[in-house]
Parts: structure tokens; C-alpha cells; sequence
């Protein structure tokens, strides 16, 4: 009897266990109204759409803090008595990391994590029609994650670096490697250099935006980061070889040019009473624009998805204004309107540029009420009136490119892009472009050979008009050295990109890449001491390094 | 998936068929064993023989016919016209029931040497320290419960829901808030305090056997209003309810929070009865708080508007002209009182019909019930009907099954109510608060040019505040509810000590919701979500919940000598399904398309899909040793999709991992021990002892694992992102209970005291933790935190007067909790509830309010100065306080007020709560009074800071008149500014008020008529009142509500609709 009621507690037992076993499957569930990580298996395309789209998504939500950060710490954008505390702060570089949303580096990482995700798992090697659709958007994800990256050290000066998505709270808790700038574009160059040639998926238009404008551009950020790279490895002339290569590839590849019949601010008639804008529209356009080369497109209301607040602050609560002192790069331009009565044209001077007006409105009333208040004579940022936040157009890339091409020894070449534009005529012209910048026939000069660029003018004139006889528009003659001619050049770029790119997000990175090249703290430390009533203060505190950074939550 | 969800089911099917089959040959084998052993032992019974005669407590008469027996029922005895019994025993037996008609029963404990005992029986109109009380596996004596509980019959109510019942008998044992006035809308409920702080904290509700989901984290698209599927159940149909308070480990990850057990009504006996009741009630127009009149509010408002913002917020100021020949005179010179168009007394009527019957086959309950309550908020009300038919039958003598139906259908209709949280993506539209905030000087219809009123309602008005009316008679809110419930029972005994029963049951669930906003008469609202002026609104929302239940459990019960024994064994399954979708869509084009359609164009999609299944094995042993001891000992063990795939405590079996949940708890019934036997007073006296664990798997779905969502990009793009990163240690929280306790009742019965101390912790308290920023993500859930419940409770009930004729019963519950956090993963925070400010931090119970203390108002700029306190605008400038603002409290001294001047300020939690009870007998008549009572907590009067504001163009209580005007004018209330630039209207203590109270919550009449006709059984008819008389110091009108179930929403007054006094009469027919 025992023998037998053992045997049954072991039968049981067994029973039991076997129920027991299978308990996995028992209480397994499946939901649709959220995809588990182990069920998105990113197959096929339209997974992959999804997917992408998702992480331009996360990208919005960085568009307020690219501008801001890069703009509000810089010289040209400025707060309004009606501007929050956390805007003030930021502005006077007194951000307090434990509660400002400018110290949150999350919603980076929520970029960076999502393309890992989709880097680690999207199926490259799945083959439709004899093509890899995936390479593409592999490499889509791969260049928002450089850029974002990039980002990150710039405005942080250090960032976390890893490949691997994190999807459990364990995997957050691994030890990555830090890296601060240097590092970190070494990284991001290899990374890229094999993806130069990859095109670009191909979505159609989402809501107004063409899909090609809204991926991350490989060559532009591939020269970004040389010129990074040769900012802080003192002044390596390859490395500026290479960002003017990239530059020049990207210019040649998708013919980008400076029209001077388009995309221009200029007085209709010598008397300087009216002009025509068809340089605002280089701004806005998302559809067959020719100037633009990246953007980040925002939703207008929260249902259609991530909304920014640039447009809030510049005209629902008037928090950000242009400072003082971009106006007064503004007023101290000289306009050439070329007086046709004479032959060759002589120019008519009038004082100004006009891509002030395309860049903000002067108020003429007062207007207070308990939430804002504005007097006449303050003006508002137009750079935002479309809502979406420009990341890499033309204008900056030439621009770029003059930046270059200047640092590797070719001033002459580098103004001949703000002043004449570069084209077939302008580089035989040894009035234009001095020979000695010419020799040993680099591609990346050699390729303005070409037909596309015929109408080629300096992007000086997109606010000035007439550049090229503008005969207080020169190198002058008291510049002797080349070291000067270089240093001149690069002011001049430097208020150029003021003039054409002010307000638009890369100020404050444009000021430390060139305070690096020239080993200058003081050169940042001046303009931006320039904006604020306490100038000694702000010099003082900004000659040193680690104030350029934001400091993070510890 | 159909597929393979059809797979796992067979699979499951098979399983557990295979499962039972091994459970059916190893109980049989081992009964045949059990059953030699039983013969063994039957045969030494050895018996005793016990004489006694019973009398009438009260008249000490001698009593025939009363029952003597031993508690298995096997040897019994009657007594004779001298009261004399004599009983013949077995040796072992300890103690004796006696019973009669009419007479409580008592258990007479046998001392050694016992050979003749004297008892004294005393009539039953109460109830009785000795009734047999529910437990989960069917009745007990309440003599051997070994668990804090607490029981209650439903008898004669004019409550229309269970909650409202539970709250007017058991509110010392459950802490109860009605959610508001709103017929069955239901409550809040507490067992022992706050045990968990993100998960759910509301307890475990069992219909006989199955788990009921109340839908607790679940809402309706009706502001003000909550689902509560708890009221589809006809109280008319409620047997029993019991509280279980500890020894909840039975129930696995789902008893942290206390448990209750409903029982519904089942055949009793062969003879057929019939009942049949009917109540009529008159619910009274609720008073609210006195709002300025028509000339008050003028001047008012002309006071606002000295500031420029407020003039160009409205489109003209006709208001201000005086000349009675204007135009427009009359649109703007009344006095009217929104309230009474929006408020009325109303009516409830509920009907019940029930039939109890059966025959040797089969027994059965089967009840009908209508119920139609209006509710005093205009255009509100609730219908209900519901069918439930019970039965048991016997297919063999051995083979029993019960087969249960339950329909129920519940349609309500429902108007937004009270102040919503914020109004970023909606407007003021519930019509109550209108009533409130409307401008009193206008009139609900317009006036022709001639001047003469018409029946046309009003538009929205010149501030663009709606008119409440137009919302009524426009406006659509229903909500429909659905319940079919459908259980089998099969029960097998296999032999007199051995029995298997399957509990099969199948629940569904249907929610169907309409909302619908007119544009006539509320003004276009700019939705920023949207981006687009929304005219008029459809909101819908359908949910369906299927739930298939099993409980599959082996009963072996035996006494062996003195020693009793039972264990129960089985297996519960749960699988449960969840999915709503809901809707919101604006601008249908007309007020006559109020229809959710797919054509319009700005709405928005949403919805749930919340699976969940469960698997708990357990076993519960009871242990009883001479009737004096008694011991419970439970374990189960428990697995659920909620769980992680590496929970850190409990065990990994097969894939899966396993809570474990032990109990064991103990009593000692002291006055059968024989030094007891000549201690008189002491009829009976008990000691509890409890110590187990539970646990609460309120986790959110899915956060165990990391997932996607869907997200729009630029408007019709849709893309997937990583929201969640799995935690897949994630797991229930664990509820340590520990209970010692004390019953006895004294003086011949008359007097019984219970009284319990308890202390429970809950570790692995879910929280949200701050993730590594590099995740990208702001929060995961984990484990991490503990908190602590300790307190008492205390009962006492004593029978006052009791003669033949007269009984006078007076009872009295005190309970007492303190909550207190002991840790927390992340530190301290808080939490932004309706403009409030919640502390959650270590060493403090949960609900801390947390804001800023006003000392009055500046009389005076030269008081304000010497203060020389100011406050810091957004852009960091500093503004100074003047005459007429608000004197906070600068607790440093930095002169600034600012985030670092708060502090705690109240709590929402009572220092003790409970209820007391009055009941009169005489003869036929029965009066019974319940008070029930709050002390010590505090209440954030969100409501009153709505209308004492003084700083937009709402309608403001009457209190506003005192508002600060003049210099030197000494007033509690700030100056009125548009808009409060200084933020005088911010959470102070201004607004947190004293929200003890003590309310006779019901006065209850009835009178069993003397009928003696043959088809005519009995007739009783009763009245009662509910919330005649209530003492508190609260400012607003109802000092019991809750806006929701979640914890940090108590103690917030939204405004909803008060619970108003209301009369009911009923006639119950017994055929």
C-alpha cells in the first residue's frame, strides 16, 4: 500500500510539473496597442519606414535646443524682459544643471538609442529588385546618430558612446566609454566615411517636406567634423583638405549654388525706396528648394505630433529677439547697387543689408499685457515663421567651405566665395582669385569648372548687392601677412555667417571652432561679452574653456 | 495568433484535465486508506453523557424545543417543556451549539468534569457573537475564525449599490468614500490604509468564489464620473459581505489590499417563497455654496476689468449701462439662480421580486430586480435591471453541481461634473459648475428686442461661458454597462471526508459610452492640441471584458479525536481580457450630428489592450485541537503575465517565475480552557494571532519588457519609438501582515468587544525610478520602496435594553491607521494634483499636501512694506507684495517667496474613522440609527479656491464680498485681480481646511405588519433617511467624496455633486 501511494505522489508530482512547464505558454499575452521589442523585427519596409520615422521624430525634439543652445549662448539672439528665468540663464551661461531642461541630455539619447536599435536590427541584407533597401535607411539612422552625437560633445563637451540598443534597465547600467570632442569626431569620421555615397530613401512628401530634406546629410557632417577635427589637432591642412573635399562633393554633386537671379534681398532701384525678398523663401521651402540641404519640419499643434517652442517664444510670448549687435552687423554692411549709367557699373553705396529684413521684423507699437510686453523699435525673429528649423542649407555650406579653403592657406580663394562667387570666369579672373590660391589644381576648386555654376555670385550680395564692386568689400591693402589675409577672411566669414545664417543654430559652435583654431579663447570671449551690459564679466568667464559648456546633472 | 492562441487553449484544456485526473486517483486511493483507518477509530469513540437545562435569559423561564448539539451535527438532543436535555457524546467534544427559534445561538464550551450545565438563551434581534460568518471556503462558526473579518447581512436597504451599503454597516472595518451624490457611482475603499503607492491600493472584491475586477484603474470619458461594474449587482440580491482583513495569502498577488466577500442569495429549503419588495425615494435638491447676486457680481466684474487684459477678453461691457431704455437692458439686468435649473429634488424607485425554492433535486434563487434612480444633478440618472438565477442541484447523492446566471445591464445617463484638472484641451462644460460660475445678472433665455423673454435658450455669453441649460437640453451623456456572468460548480464526493469541486465561471463585461458637446450655447474653444477652434465635441468609448475563471480545488476534512482537520487544495486560473477603443472628434458641423463618424476631421484615436493571466496553486490547512485551539495555515503560489522574466524573489519553475505567499494564523478561544469555568461575565473570549504575506500585482502592463509605440509625425505620419525599457525584474509587491487581536463577549452575551492591532509593511513597493539619461527615457518600474500601515481597530456592541418587548443595541467602531513611508527609490517628490502640491517622502504617510501657509491679507502698503516680501515672475524679476495681497509665510529669510517656503500642510489622511450605531426594538417597530464619522483628516477645498479666487470672470461665492477693496480694510480675502499676477490664489493653506466629520448617515423605521393570511406569509414596511443631519466644519458642501480611485486624488474637493438627504419607503411582500 505504501509502495503504491508513493508511486502516486510521484505520478503527481510529475502531473504537476508537467502542468507547471508549460506555464510560459499559459500566461503568455499578446496585446496590440504596443509592439514588443522581440516582435519588431524590422523585415520589411514598411517596419522600416516606421521606424525612421520614429527617430526624426525623437529628432524634433531637439530642434528648440540645437537653436537655442547654439544661438541664445551666442552673440546674435538675445532675451526679452518677458523671458523665463531657464532662457535668461542659458543666455548668461548661469544654467543651473540640477532643474534647466538645457541640462537634460535625454532626449539626445532617446535619438541615439532608437538608431541603435534600428542599426542593430534592420536586415541589410534582405534583397528586393536586385537592390538592399535597407543599406539606405541603415545609413539614415547611422548620420542622425553622428549628428546627434556631435551635438552632444559640442554642447556638453563629453558624451557616452555606445552601438548597442538599450532595452533593459540592465543594459542602461553598463559602463560606456566618455568622449570628449576630439575623440569622439574621430569616431564619428570612420563611422561615416564608408556611407558618403549612399542615397537616400525615398519617402515622397510628409505633410509639405520633401523626405530628402529631412535625413541628416553625410558630406556636410563629414566636413563638419573635419574641420572639428582640424580645429582642435592645430590646424592639420589635410584634415582642412578633407572638409573642403567633402564641401566641394557635395556643391558639385547636387550643384548647389548662389544664384545671384534667386534667393536674394536687393533694392529695386538706386534710390533704395523698395526691395524684393526672394531670399525669405530659401528659409521656408520644402519642396524643390534648391538651398536647402537638411531640416528639422515641426508639427504645429501636439496631435499631429512633437511641436517646438521657437515659435511660441519668438512671437506668441516674445521671450527671443535678435541682440543688438546682430543689428549692427546688419547696419554696418555696405550696400552696391551698381549704378548702370556707367560702364563698367559703378556703385551707388547705401548703408545696410538687407537680409535684416528677412531675419526680423522692427515693432512699430508698444504693446503690454500681464504675460508680454514689447516696445516699438524691438524686433522679432522671422526665422521661425514656417516652423521648422533649418539644419544645413547652401548658404552655410559655401560658407563652410570658404572656412576651409581659407585655413588651409588660400584666403584669396576663401573671399572669392563671399565676394565673387566661384565659377569658370571667377577662377581664371586673377583679380578675383590670386593664382597662388589655384595651384596644384585641387579637385575641389577645379570642379567650380563647370556650367552649373556659371551664375555663381559671392553670398555676400544675397543681403548687399553688388559684392564684386563693392570696393569697400575687399581685403585691404594694410592686410599683409597671409596669416593675416587668413585671420581677416575669417572675421569675414565669421560676420557672414552672422549676415546669411544668423539665428539659425550654429552660432555659438562657430565662434569655439574658430577660438580653437586660433588657440583664442578671447575671440569668443569678446563677441559674446559684446552682447552683454557687463561686458568684463562675461569676457572673463568665457575665456575660460569649460564655461562653453553646459553643465550636466551630476 | 487565433491560431496559436487556440493551441495554448487546448494545451490549457488538456492540461488541467490531466491535472484533475491525477488530483481524482490520488484522493481516492488515499480515501480508501483513510477509510480503514476509520473504522479503526470509530469504534473507540467513547461517549459521555451531558444534562443541562436552558432557560430564557430574560424571564428565566425554561425553554422547550431547543437544540443541543455537537458541532459536526452527529449527536443532538431537545429539550423538554422543563428545559431539561441530556446528551450522549463522545468524550472529545468540547463544546455544545444550542439553538432555537427566535433565540441567538450560543456555544456552550464542556469543562472537564462538566456533568450538568444551566444556559441562558436570549431572544435574537441583532445578530449574535456565535453566527456562523463567511469565509473562503464557505460558512464557519464564527467561534474557530482565526482571521481578522468581519460580516454583515443585507437585509431591508435603500442603498441601490453594495459600496453605499458596506459604508453604512462596515465603516469601521472599510474605510469608504462615495465618490459623490451620483447614483451608484461607487467608492473609494480602504482596508487598513494605504498599501501601495502606484499600484492599485483598492481591495480585492470575490462574488461568490470569482473574482470580481472593478475596473478600478479604469475611466469614463464623463468628467466627475467613475465606472463602478460593482453597482450592476442588485444589493436585494446580497446574502452576505465580509471583510478579510488579513489572512489573505489565499489569494496570492491579488490580497495585499484586504478582501471582500459577497455572497448572493441561494435556495434555502423546499418550501417555495417568494418575496417581492418594492422603495420609493425623494432625494432633496443639494444646497450649494451662496454664489454673489446679479448686482454683486456687477460690481465684481467691474472690478476686474479695471485691469486693460480683462477689458479686451470681452466683447463688449453692455453690462455696465444702467439706462433701463438700452437695448440691451434686459439681457443684462436679472437675478437669476442657475443652480435651480440645474439642480432638482428627485426620485428613486427600485422593485424586487425573488423566488426561493426547490425540491430533493434541486434547490434555487432566482430574483428580478429594476432599479431607476435620478439623481439630483438635472439629466443624470442610473436604470438597472438585473436578473440572477442561482441553483444547486444533485445529480447524485455524491454529485452536486451549481449553475449560475447573472444578467445585468445598467444605463446612465451622465453630464460632466465638477472641476476638471485642466482646461488646456477642453472648456468649462459640466452644467453644475456652470450653475456656480455663470454671471447671475443674465438670463438661461433671450430676451426679444421688445424686451420680452422668450422660451429660446441663450448662446454662450459675452465672456464666453456657457450656458448650463443649453448643455442639458443639447448635450448627450450616456454610458451603458453590460454584465453577463455565467458559473458551474461541479462538486464531487469522492467520500465522507473527500471532496472536488471546479469552479468554472465566465464573465462578461461591456462599456459603451456617448459625449456629446453642443455648440449652441458654449463658446468656440481654441484647442492648442489641435491647433483648430473646436465648436462642438463627440467623445465615445467602448470597452469589452471577457474574463474565464477556474478554481479547482480538493476538500479533506476529518476529526480524529480531538483533533479536527481540513485542507483545501487547488488551482485558480485567470484569464482575462480587456480592450477599449475611444474617440474624440470636434466640429460634427451641426448640433444635430452629435454621432462619432470617421469623416471628421479633427479627432483623435486611443485605446486599451490589457491582457492578463494568472495561474495560483494553493493549499490551506486548518487545524483545530479541542475546540480551543485553532490554526489556518495557507501557502500559495502564484505566476502572472505582469511578472518579469527574472523577478528576484519567489522561485523560477519551468520557465516561469513564482510568488510565494504563506499565512498562518492562529486563535485560542481562552473560555474553553477550564480555569475559565467559573468566570461568569466572560461568555466568550478570543486571541488572534496572524502573520502572513500577500501581494499586489496592480503593475502596469508591459512593464516588464521594452516596446514601441505608435507616434504621429507632422500629421499623418505614423512611426514607431522605444517608449519603455523592460524591467524584467519587475514583480508584485509583497504586503506583510501581521495581526494580533482579542474577541470576547461578556455579561450573558450582552457586551462584545473586538479589538485588533495590526502592523503591515508592503516591500518592493512599485515605484518609478529615474533611468540612466542614456536610455533615452525618463522612468522605468521597479521594485523599490517600502511603506508601513499600523493601527487599530476597535468594535464594542451592547445589547442596552433587552425584555421580551424592548431591545435597545448601541454599537461603536473606532479604527486608526498611520501610514508612513519608509523608503523610496529615487528620494523624496511631489506630485502636481489639481493645482496641489503632494508630498511623497520618506518617514511621512502618503497624501501630505505640501504648499504654502497665508497668514491673511495686507491691510494696509505700510504692512506690506514692512514685510518687504516679494514673489519672482517666471522672467525672474521680482515683484513685491502689496496692500490687499496674500501675507505668505517666508520660512527663510531671504524675503522671497518661493518653491523653498513650502511646507506640509495637510494631510489627507484621518486620525481615526469609523461608524456608530443605535437599534430599537419594540415588538413589531424597529428604528436603527448610523452615524458614521472622520476625524483628523484634512481636505484641499479645490473647489472653494475656484470660486474665492477673485481673479477671473467666474460667477464667486458670496465670500468674495469681503474681499480686500481699501486701504487699511482688515479681510481674510485678496483683493481681486485679473488673472492673480501675484499668485495670492496659489496652494496655501488658505484653501486646506479641517474635513473631520460625523454624520447620521441613516435613520431606518420599519414595522413587520401582524398578517395571518394564507397566501399572505409577511409584510414589512419601512422607511428611511439618509444624511439628515451632518457635523463638520468643512466650508464645502460635502466633506465625503473622492474625486477617483488613485490615492493621491483624496482629500481633493473637485466639486462634484454632493450627497443631498434623501427619504425612501418600501414594502416588502413575503408570499
Amino acid at each position: 500500500m505504501k509502495k503504491l501511494i508513493s508511486t502516486i505522489y510521484i505520478v503527481l508530482f510529475i502531473g504537476l510539473v508537467t502542468f507547471m512547464s508549460s506555464c510560459q505558454d499559459i500566461i503568455n499575452v499578446d496585446t496590440n496597442r504596443v509592439m514588443l521589442s522581440n516582435d519588431n523585427t524590422l523585415s520589411s519596409p514598411n517596419d522600416t519606414v516606421y521606424s525612421i520615422i520614429g527617430i526624426l521624430s525623437k529628432m524634433q525634439k531637439l530642434s528648440d535646443k540645437y537653436v537655442l543652445i547654439g544661438e541664445l549662448r551666442g552673440d546674435l539672439m538675445d532675451v526679452t524682459v518677458n523671458s523665463r528665468s531657464e532662457l535668461r540663464d542659458l543666455s548668461n551661461f548661469s544654467v543651473d544643471s540640477t532643474s534647466s531642461s538645457f541640462s537634460d541630455v535625454k532626449d539626445y539619447y532617446a535619438v541615439i538609442n532608437n538608431c541603435n536599435y534600428f542599426i542593430q536590427k534592420a536586415d541589410t541584407s534582405i534583397t528586393t529588385n536586385g537592390t538592399k533597401p535597407f543599406v539606405k535607411e541603415v545609413a539614415v539612422a547611422k548620420s542622425i546618430r553622428a549628428w546627434t552625437y556631435l551635438q552632444l560633445v559640442l554642447n556638453y563637451g563629453k558624451a557616452t558612446y555606445f552601438e548597442k540598443p538599450l532595452l533593459t534597465v540592465n543594459d542602461t547600467k553598463e559602463v560606456f566609454p566618455v568622449y570628449n570632442i576630439q575623440q569622439m569626431v574621430d569616431i564619428l569620421i570612420s563611422s561615416l566615411t564608408p556611407l558618403v555615397n549612399i542615397d537616400y530613401p525615398n519617402y515622397g512628401t510628409i505633410n509639405g517636406a520633401e523626405s530628402k530634406y529631412l535625413f541628416i546629410n553625410v558630406p556636410f557632417l563629414l566636413g563638419d567634423l573635419y574641420l572639428w577635427k582640424a580645429s582642435l589637432n592645430g590646424g592639420n591642412t589635410a584634415d582642412y583638405e578633407q572638409a573642403a573635399t567633402y564641401y566641394a562633393y557635395l556643391i558639385a554633386s547636387n550643384g548647389y549654388t548662389i544664384d545671384g537671379k534667386i534667393g536674394k534681398i536687393a533694392w529695386n532701384s538706386q534710390s533704395f525706396t523698395g526691395y524684393t525678398d526672394s531670399w525669405s523663401q530659401l528659409l521656408y521651402s520644402m519642396v524643390g528648394n534648391t538651398e536647402l540641404v537638411t531640416t528639422i519640419n515641426l508639427s504645429y499643434a501636439t496631435i499631429n505630433g512633437v511641436t517646438g517652442s521657437l515659435y511660441g517664444y519668438c512671437y506668441e510670448s516674445f521671450e527671443l529677439t535678435a541682440s543688438k549687435r546682430l543689428l549692427d552687423i546688419f547696419a554696418g554692411q555696405t550696400y552696391a547697387y551698381p549704378n548702370t549709367a556707367t560702364t563698367p557699373a559703378t556703385p551707388v553705396f547705401y548703408s545696410g543689408d538687407l537680409r535684416q529684413s528677412g531675419t526680423v521684423a522692427i515693432l512699430t507699437s508698444d504693446y503690454s499685457s500681464n504675460k508680454i510686453s514689447y516696445s516699438a523699435g524691438d524686433n522679432v525673429i522671422m526665422k521661425f515663421i514656417n516652423n521648422n528649423v533649418n539644419i544645413y542649407r547652401a548658404g552655410l555650406l559655401y560658407l563652410r567651405y570658404a572656412e576651409a579653403v581659407n585655413r588651409i592657406g588660400k584666403p584669396g580663394l576663401a573671399f572669392a566665395v563671399l565676394k565673387y562667387g566661384l565659377n569658370a570666369a571667377s577662377l581664371t579672373d586673377t583679380k578675383k582669385v590670386p593664382t597662388g590660391d589655384l595651384k596644384s589644381e585641387r579637385s575641389y576648386i577645379t570642379m567650380f569648372n563647370n556650367s552649373v555654376f556659371t551664375g555663381n555670385v559671392g553670398i555676400h550680395n544675397r543681403g548687399c548687392g553688388s559684392s564684386d564692386i563693392n570696393t569697400s568689400y575687399i581685403i585691404p591693402s594694410t592686410v599683409k601677412t597671409k596669416n593675416d589675409s587668413i585671420n581677416f577672411v575669417e572675421d569675414a566669414i565669421v560676420d557672414e555667417l552672422a549676415l546669411e545664417t544668423g539665428l539659425e543654430g550654429n552660432r555659438f559652435q562657430d565662434l569655439m571652432r574658430i577660438s580653437n583654431y586660433r588657440n583664442n579663447p578671447s575671440y569668443l570671449a569678446d563677441k559674446i561679452a559684446q552682447k552683454h551690459t557687463d561686458y568684463t564679466h562675461f569676457y572673463n568667464l568665457l575665456l575660460d574653456q569649460k564655461n562653453w559648456f553646459i553643465p550636466e546633472p551630476k | 495568433m487565433k491560431k496559436s492562441t487556440i493551441k495554448y487553449r487546448i494545451m490549457l484544456y488538456c492540461k488541467t484535465t490531466l491535472f484533475v485526473f491525477f488530483i481524482g486517483i490520488f484522493i481516492s486511493l488515499n480515501a480508501q486508506n483513510k477509510a480503514t483507518n476509520k473504522n479503526i477509530i470509530s469504534n473507540k469513540v467513547q461517549t459521555d453523557s451531558i444534562t443541562g437545562i436552558v432557560y430564557d435569559g430574560m424571564s428565566k423561564k425554561p425553554l422547550s424545543g431547543v437544540r443541543v448539539q455537537t458541532i459536526d451535527e452527529k449527536y443532538s438532543a431537545m429539550s423538554d417543556e422543563t428545559g431539561y436535555f441530556n446528551i450522549k457524546l463522545p468524550v472529545t467534544t468540547r463544546t455544545l451549539l444550542v439553538s432555537a427559534p427566535e433565540y441567538d445561538n450560543k456555544e456552550v464550551p464542556i469543562f472537564k468534569g462538566d456533568i450538568k450545565k444551566v444556559i441562558n438563551l436570549f431572544p435574537t434581534v441583532f445578530g449574535s457573537s456565535y453566527d456562523a460568518e463567511l469565509s473562503p471556503f464557505g460558512l464557519k462558526r464564527k467561534t474557530s475564525v482565526v482571521n481578522s473579518q468581519k460580516s454583515t447581512k443585507i437585509e431591508n436597504t435603500s442603498s441601490i449599490s453594495l459600496d453605499a451599503e458596506i459604508q453604512k454597516q462596515l465603516s469601521g472595518d472599510i474605510k469608504l468614500t462615495n465618490h459623490s451624490g451620483t447614483p451608484a457611482i461607487g467608492s473609494f475603499m480602504l482596508i487598513r490604509g494605504i498599501n501601495s503607492l502606484n499600484a492599485n491600493s483598492q481591495p480585492l472584491i470575490i462574488v461568490d468564489g470569482v473574482i470580481f475586477d472593478n475596473q478600478y484603474d479604469k475611466s469614463s470619458i464623463h468628467l466627475g464620473n467613475i465606472l463602478s461594474p460593482l453597482s450592476n449587482i442588485d444589493v436585494n440580491d446580497i446574502e452576505s459581505v465580509t471583510v478579510l482583513k488579513d489572512g489573505t495569502s489565499l489569494y496570492g498577488s491579488k490580497g495585499g489590499n484586504g478582501v471582500i466577500l459577497v455572497t448572493t442569495n441561494r435556495g434555502r429549503g423546499m418550501t417555495t417563497k417568494i418575496t417581492a419588495s418594492t422603495t420609493i425615494g425623494y432625494n432633496t435638491q443639494p444646497s450649494l455654496t451662496p454664489v454673489l447676486s446679479g448686482e454683486q457680481y456687477r460690481i465684481y466684474l467691474s472690478d476686474l476689468l479695471k485691469d486693460v487684459n480683462a477689458q479686451s477678453s470681452i466683447s463688449n461691457q453692455y453690462f455696465l449701462n444702467s439706462d433701463p431704455t438700452f437695448l440691451y437692458y434686459n439681457k443684462y439686468h436679472n437675478n437669476t439662480n442657475w443652480q435651480n435649473g440645474v439642480y432638482n429634488n428627485s426620485m428613486t424607485q427600485s422593485y424586487n421580486i425573488g423566488v426561493n425554492g426547490g425540491d430533493e433535486s434541486a434547490l434555487y434563487n432566482l430574483s428580478l430586480g429594476y432599479t431607476q434612480a435620478n439623481s439630483t444633478l438635472r439629466d443624470n440618472d442610473f436604470m438597472r435591471f438585473n436578473a440572477r438565477f442561482n441553483s444547486d442541484i444533485m445529480l447524485t447523492k455524491s454529485f452536486t453541481t451549481s449553475f449560475d446566471i447573472f444578467y445585468s445591464q445598467s444605463d446612465r445617463n451622465l453630464r460632466n461634473d465638477g472641476v476638471a484638472e485642466s482646461y488646456s484641451t477642453g472648456t468649462i462644460d459640466a452644467p453644475g459648475y456652470l450653475s456656480l460660475i455663470k454671471a447671475p445678472f443674465l438670463s438661461p433665455y433671450q430676451y426679444s428686442n421688445s424686451g420680452v423673454i422668450s422660451s429660446k435658450l441663450e448662446d454662450y455669453d459675452f465672456m464666453g461661458i456657457a450656458n448650463p441649460y443649453a448643455i442639458l437640453q443639447y448635450g448627450v451623456g450616456q454610458s451603458q454597462q453590460t454584465n453577463f456572468d455565467l458559473a458551474i460548480v461541479p462538486k464531487l464526493k469522492l467520500n465522507k471526508y473527500l471532496t472536488l469541486s471546479s469552479r468554472f465561471s465566465y464573465t462578461f463585461t461591456n462599456l459603451s459610452e456617448n459625449f456629446f458637446r453642443p455648440m449652441y450655447g458654449v463658446a468656440p474653444f481654441f484647442n492648442f492640441q489641435m491647433g483648430i477652434y473646436s465648436l462642438n465635441q463627440v467623445k465615445t468609448q467602448f470597452a469589452k471584458q471577457v474574463s474565464i475563471f477556474n478554481d479547482t480545488r480538493v476538500n479533506w476534512k476529518k476529526d480524529y479525536g480531538y483533533n479536527s482537520i481540513e485542507v483545501n487544495a487547488g488551482v485558480r486560473y485567470i484569464n482575462n481580457s480587456y480592450k477599449s477603443d475611444y474617440a474624440t472628434g470636434n466640429n460634427t458641423g451641426s448640433d444635430q450630428v452629435k454621432e462619432m463618424s470617421g469623416s471628421l476631421n479633427y479627432k483623435t484615436v486611443g485605446g486599451l489592450d490589457d491582457p492578463y493571466k494568472s495561474v495560483n496553486y494553493y493549499a490551506v490547512l486548518n487545524y483545530s485541537l479541542k475546540d480551543k485551539y485553532f490554526l489556518e495555515s495557507t501557502v500559495s503560489t502564484e505566476t502572472s503575465s505582469r511578472f518579469g522574466k527574472d523577478v528576484k524573489s519567489g522561485f523560477n519553475l519551468m520557465g516561469v517565475n513564482w510568488g510565494i505567499f504563506p499565512s498562518v494564523n492562529a486563535s485560542w478561544l481562552v473560555t474553553s480552557e477550564n480555569f475559565m469555568k467559573d468566570v461568569k461575565c466572560i461568555n466568550l473570549m478570543k486571541l488572534r494571532v496572524g502573520y502572513g504575506l500577500s501581494g499586489n500585482d496592480g503593475i502596469q502592463s508591459n512593464a516588464s519588457s521594452a516596446y514601441f509605440s505608435a507616434i504621429k509625425y507632422t500629421g499623418n505620419a505614423i512611426g514607431l519609438q522605444l517608449t519603455n525599457i523592460g524591467n524584467p525584474e519587475i514583480q508584485w509587491e509583497t504586503v506583510t501582515k501581521r495581526n494580533v487581536g482579542l474577541d470576547a463577549s461578556l455579561f450573558n452575551d450582552r457586551l462584545s468587544i473586538s479589538i485588533d492591532l495590526y502592523n503591515n509593511t508592503t516591500d518592493n513597493l512599485l515605484v518609478q525610478k529615474n533611468l540612466n539619461v542614456i536610455s533615452g527615457l525618463d522612468t522605468y518600474w521597479s521594485n523599490d520602496g517600502k511603506l508601513e500601515n499600523k493601527g487599530y481597530e476597535v468594535a464594542v456592541n451592547a445589547k442596552v435594553i433587552n425584555t421580551r418587548d424592548l431591545h435597545v443595541e448601541i454599537g461603536a467602531s473606532v479604527a486608526h491607521n498611520a501610514n508612513k513611508i519608509l523608503a523610496l527609490a529615487d528620494g523624496n517628490y511631489v506630485t502636481s494634483v489639481y493645482g496641489a502640491e503632494v508630498l511623497t517622502a520618506v518617514g511621512q504617510s502618503i497624501g501630505q499636501f505640501y504648499g504654502y501657509k497665508a497668514n491673511g491679507v495686507y491691510a494696509t502698503t505700510a504692512e506690506a512694506q514692512a514685510d518687504g516680501l516679494s514673489m519672482r515672475k517666471s522672467t525672474g524679476a521680482l515683484v513685491p507684495f502689496e496692500a490687499g495681497d496674500v501675507r505668505f509665510v517666508n520660512q527663510n529669510s531671504d524675503k522671497i517667496i518661493d518653491e523653498k517656503d513650502k511646507v506640509v500642510i495637510g494631510n489627507a489622511n484621518p486620525d481615526i474613522f469609523g461608524l456608530i450605531n443605535a437599534g430599537i426594538k419594540y415588538k413589531k417597530v424597529g428604528f436603527k440609527f448610523i452615524f458614521n464619522y472622520s476625524y483628523g483628516n484634512q481636505i484641499y477645498n479645490f473647489m472653494r479656491s475656484q470660486l474665492e479666487s477673485a481673479s477671473s470672470f467666474n460667477n464667486q461665492s458670496l465670500a468674495v464680498v469681503n474681499r480686500w477693496i481699501s486701504e487699511g480694510q482688515v479681510t481674510n480675502i485678496p483683493k481681486s485681480v485679473y488673472n492673480d499676477p501675484k499668485g495670492n490664489n496659489r496652494f496655501s493653506d488658505r484653501w486646506i481646511e479641517d474635513g473631520s466629520f460625523l454624520r447620521l448617515k441613516t435613520i431606518e423605521f420599519s414595522y413587520e405588519l401582524p398578517v395571518k393570511v394564507s397566501f399572505l406569509q409577511g409584510l414589512t414596511i419601512w422607511a428611511s433617511a439618509n444624511n439628515l443631519w451632518t457635523l463638520t466644519k468643512y466650508l464645502g458642501v460635502d466633506p465625503e467624496f473622492s474625486t477617483n480611485n488613485q490615492i493621491l486624488y483624496q482629500g481633493i474637493d473637485t466639486g462634484l455633486l454632493p450627497q443631498s438627504k434623501s427619504y425612501f419607503a418600501g414594502l416588502k411582500i413575503y408570499l
